[in-house]
C-alpha cells in the first residue's frame, strides 16, 4: 500500500509542477489543456517471480531441488482490455486506465519413482501447471510527449492497484509408468480446477511504458508498450497448506510476484472542442 | 455531485482489498501440510505416532513394510519446526514392530519394537535431534502390542503366546519389570488369529490400549476371555471389571480415564462407530461395551484407528478418518459431551488417521498415512495453529 501513497503523491507533485509553470508562460491555462476518454484493448506476456519457494512433498532419501517448480516466464499470451481517463497539459497527461488484466503463467514440476532391485521398475510423472489470473487493474500513469506533432512518441511511468476476480489453474499430467508393462508416456486429459484461495485479492505493482499516439482528426489513436513490476506476494501464505486442491500432488504455492509485458492499442476522444474550427486543442 | 458520492465507499473498499497484503505473513511454522516421500518403488510407510521435540520439531515414528518381511521395519523421522527433514533412520534387522506411542521420560524420547529374532519387545530411546540409541530389553515381555507413559514409568501391553495371555505390565526405561500381570485370552487358534493378524500386518489394526485410572487400578483394551475387552486390574489373577467386547468386532477403540469411573471412550461394533465422550464404567464388575450407548457416527469408516485426548481440561478431542478418507477432528464439551466443533483435513488424496499431539504453541500436528499417485503409502504430517484449534474447540 506504502507504493501506492507513494505514486500517489508523486503524481500530485507533478501535476503542480506544471500547473506552476503554466501559469508562468500563459494567460489562460484553460487552452493548454485537455480531457481524453477512451478505451484500449491488447496482449501481455506474464511471468512468476519466486521470492521463496514452498513444497509439500519433504524428500526422504533424495533433494528436494528434483521437485522443485520450472517456471516458463513470458511464454502465454493474456490479455487486457479497459477504459481510459486522461488529463493533457503541456506535454504531460496523467491517466487513469481501470481494466480487466488476463494473465496466463507457467510452471511445471517432475517425480519420479524406481524400484532399487529392478531399475527399469519405474515411474515418472510430469505435471504442467498453467494458470490464469483474472485481475480489475487501476493503473494510474503519467507520460511526456517527446514531440508535439500529429504522432507524439512519448515515455511514461505508472503504479497500479489490481484485484484478483478469479484465478484457475490447468493441470496437465504426463510421464512414463514403465512399472505398469510399458516403456510409452501417457498423457492424460487436463484438468482446470479453480486456485482463487490460494491468492490474495491485492496485486501492487509499478510500471514503464513507451508508446506512441496520432491524432488523424478529432481522436488520438495509442500504442504502448510497457513492463509491469509486481512489488507483492500474491500468495496467500494463510492457505498455502489449508484449502489446496493440489496438495496431493506435493503443490504449496511459492512466495510470488506477478510480472507481464504488455502492448495495447487505445482510442481516446477529447472532450473539449474549443478552436474556431471545432478542432479539439491538445 | 451526486454521481460522485460513492467514490469514498469505492476508495475505502479498495484500501480494505489492500489490507491483505499486510496481513499476508503467515508465519510457515504456524501451519503446514507435509508428505514424506520416498523415490524407492519398493519402500510403503505406514505412520505410527507423532510427538513435538524441545526445538520445535517433531519426531515421528513409523514402519516400512516389504512385500517378503513377516514384521515391518521400524522408521523414525526428525523435522524441523516447518516439517522438513532433519533426519530419517530406518532401524536394522531384528528391530520390527513399532508400537505407538512415544514416550517423554527425563529428556528422552521412547518406543517399544518386537526383536523379530528373539520376539522379546524392546524399548529404543531417541534424542531430541532423531539420533537412536541402543535398544534396552524389556524383560523377556513378547509381542509388544501398545505402550503408554505414566510419569516415569511405562506400562506395556504385550501377547504372551506361550500361555496364550494378554499381560499388563509397569516398567522402568532399563528395562525393569515393577509390576505384572496376565490374563487369558482364551484356548484355540481363532481367538489368537486376529492378534497375528494385526502382529503381522495382514489383517485389521486393532486398538489395543493400556492406562491408568486417577487411583490405583490400570486397565488394558485388549483380548481377555475371548472377547476384545476393556479390562481393569489392580495386578491380581483375575481382573477387578471387565467392559466386554463382542469378539474382535465389537468393543472400545478409544479410552481415557476421566477420574475415577468416569471415561471419555469411543467404541465399535460390528462396522459401526460409536463416541461417547462423557460415559461411566465400574471398575469393579462386568459389563457390555454395547451398554455404553454414544452416539453414532456413520461417516467413520469401520476399523478406523480412534484417538482422544482431553483438550485444556474442559474439551475432547477425538481423531480418526471418515469413509470418504478424510481426517475428521471432533471437539467436545467434557461436562455435557455435546459436540462444539469439527473439522476435516485431506483432499485429493485418501488419509487414514495415524496420531496427533498438541503443540507448545497451542496448535496441533495431525499424523496420517496417505498414498501418492494412489500408490505409494506415505507418511503425512499436518500442522495447524492455536487460531485452528480455538476456533474448532470453544
Amino acid at each position: 500500500m506504502r507504493y501506492f501513497l507513494t505514486l500517489i503523491l508523486l503524481l500530485a507533485c507533478t501535476s503542480l509542477w506544471a500547473q506552476r509553470k503554466k501559469s508562468r508562460g500563459y494567460q489562460d491555462p484553460f487552452l493548454k489543456t485537455q480531457w481524453y476518454l477512451g478505451f484500449y484493448g491488447g496482449g501481455n506476456l506474464a511471468g512468476i517471480n519466486p521470492t521463496t519457494a514452498y513444497f509439500g512433498y519433504a524428500p526422504l532419501n533424495y533433494p528436494q531441488t528434483e521437485i522443485a517448480k520450472r517456471y516458463n516466464n513470458y511464454a502465454n499470451i493474456g490479455g487486457q482490455y479497459g477504459l481510459v481517463f486522461m488529463f493533457y497539459t503541456e506535454g504531460f497527461t496523467i491517466g487513469l486506465k481501470p481494466g480487466i488484466n488476463i494473465y496466463n503463467t507457467e510452471y511445471s514440476t517432475t517425480i519420479s519413482w524406481q524400484e532399487t532391485a529392478n531399475t527399469a521398475n519405474s515411474l515418472k510423472i510430469n505435471y504442467q501447471h498453467n494458470t490464469q489470473f483474472n485481475y480489475l487493474e487501476f493503473p494510474l500513469t503519467v507520460q511526456y510527449d517527446l514531440l508535439r506533432e500529429r504522432l507524439r512518441p512519448y515515455i511514461g511511468l505508472g503504479g497500479y492497484y489490481g484485484v484478483l476476480l478469479n484465478a484457475a489453474r490447468t493441470i496437465q499430467r504426463s510421464g512414463v509408468d514403465a512399472a505398469s508393462g510399458s516403456a510409452g508416456g501417457f498423457n492424460n486429459q487436463p484438468q482446470t480446477i479453480g486456485v482463487q484461495d490460494e491468492y490474495i485479492k491485492s496485486l501492487v505493482g509499478v510500471m514503464g511504458f513507451i508508446g506512441a499516439s496520432y491524432d488523424p482528426g478529432n481522436i488520438r489513436i495509442t500504442l504502448d508498450l510497457g513492463y509491469k513490476f509486481g512489488l507483492n506476494n500474491i500468495a496467500n501464505t494463510a492457505n498455502r497448506f489449508v484449502n489446496n486442491p493440489l496438495a496431493a500432488i506435493g503443490e504449496a504455492t511459492d512466495d510470488q510476484q506477478l510480472r507481464n509485458f504488455y502492448l495495447s492499442l487505445g482510442f481516446v476522444f477529447p472532450l473539449k472542442f474549443i478552436s474556431k474550427n471545432y478542432n479539439s486543442v491538445n | 455531485m451526486k454521481k460522485f458520492s460513492n467514490i469514498p465507499y469505492i476508495i475505502l473498499l479498495l484500501a480494505g482489498w489492500a489490507c491483505d497484503i499486510g496481513n499476508n505473513i503467515v508465519e510457515p511454522a504456524n501451519t503446514f501440510a507435509k508428505i514424506y516421500d520416498d523415490n524407492r518403488f519398493e519402500q510403503e510407510y505406514y505412520p505410527l505416532d507423532v510427538t513435538q521435540t524441545t526445538d520445535d520439531g517433531f519426531l515421528i515414528l513409523a514402519e516400512v513394510k516389504f512385500d517378503q518381511a513377516l514384521f515391518t521395519s521400524v522408521y523414525v523421522i526428525k523435522t524441523d519446526d516447518r516439517g522438513e527433514v532433519v533426519t530419517s533412520t530406518q532401524l536394522p534387522a531384528p528391530l520390527a514392530n513399532a508400537v505407538g506411542h512415544w514416550s517423554k521420560i527425563a529428556g528422552t524420547y521412547y518406543f517399544v519394537c518386537l526383536d523379530a529374532n528373539t520376539l522379546a519387545s524392546q524399548l529404543v530411546p531417541v534424542d531430541d535431534t532423531g539420533n537412536v540409541g541402543s535398544p534396552v530389553p524389556l524383560g523377556g515381555l513378547t509381542y509388544p502390542l501398545t505402550v503408554t507413559q505414566n510419569d516415569n514409568e511405562l506400562i506395556l501391553l504385550s501377547f504372551d503366546n506361550a500361555n496364550n495371555e494378554s499381560v499388563i505390565s509397569t516398567l522402568t526405561t532399563d528395562g525393569q519389570i515393577t509390576r505384572q500381570a496376565g490374563y487369558s485370552i482364551g484356548a484355540g487358534v481363532d481367538v489368537e488369529k486376529p492378534i497375528i493378524d494385526h502382529l503381522t500386518r495382514n489383517g485389521p489394526k486393532l486398538p489395543f490400549a493400556v492406562g491408568k485410572t486417577s487411583g490405583d487400578t490400570y486397565y488394558f483394551n485388549g483380548f481377555y476371555n475371548y472377547t476384545f475387552s476393556l479390562v481393569f486390574s489392580n495386578f491380581n489373577a483375575t481382573p477387578t471389571g471387565v467392559c466386554q467386547g463382542q469378539l474382535s468386532e465389537g468393543g472400545i477403540s478409544s479410552v481415557i480415564n476421566l477420574g475415577g469411573e468416569d471415561f471419555a471412550v469411543g467404541r465399535f461394533n460390528f462396522g459401526a462407530n460409536y463416541l461417547n465422550p462423557v460415559t461411566r464404567i465400574p471398575l469393579n464388575s462386568i459389563t457390555s461395551s454395547t451398554d455404553l450407548g454414544g452416539n453414532t457416527f456413520p461417516e467413520i469408516e469401520p476399523g478406523a484407528k480412534v484417538k482422544l485426548s482431553l483438550w485444556n481440561d474442559n474439551f475432547l478431542l477425538y481423531g480418526t478418518h471418515t469413509q470418504s478418507r478424510q481426517i475428521v477432528l471432533y471437539g467436545f464439551n467434557r461436562t455435557d459431551g455435546t459436540i462444539v466443533g469439527t473439522a476435516y483435513l485431506g483432499s485429493g488424496n485418501p488419509y487414514t488417521f495415524a496420531a496427533y499431539t498438541f503443540t507448545r504453541d497451542g496448535g496441533i500436528a495431525i499424523l496420517a498415512e496417505t498414498a501418492i499417485e494412489g500408490r505409494f503409502p506415505r507418511v503425512a504430517l499436518f500442522k495447524r495453529s492455536a487460531l485452528y484449534m480455538n476456533a474448532l474447540l470453544h
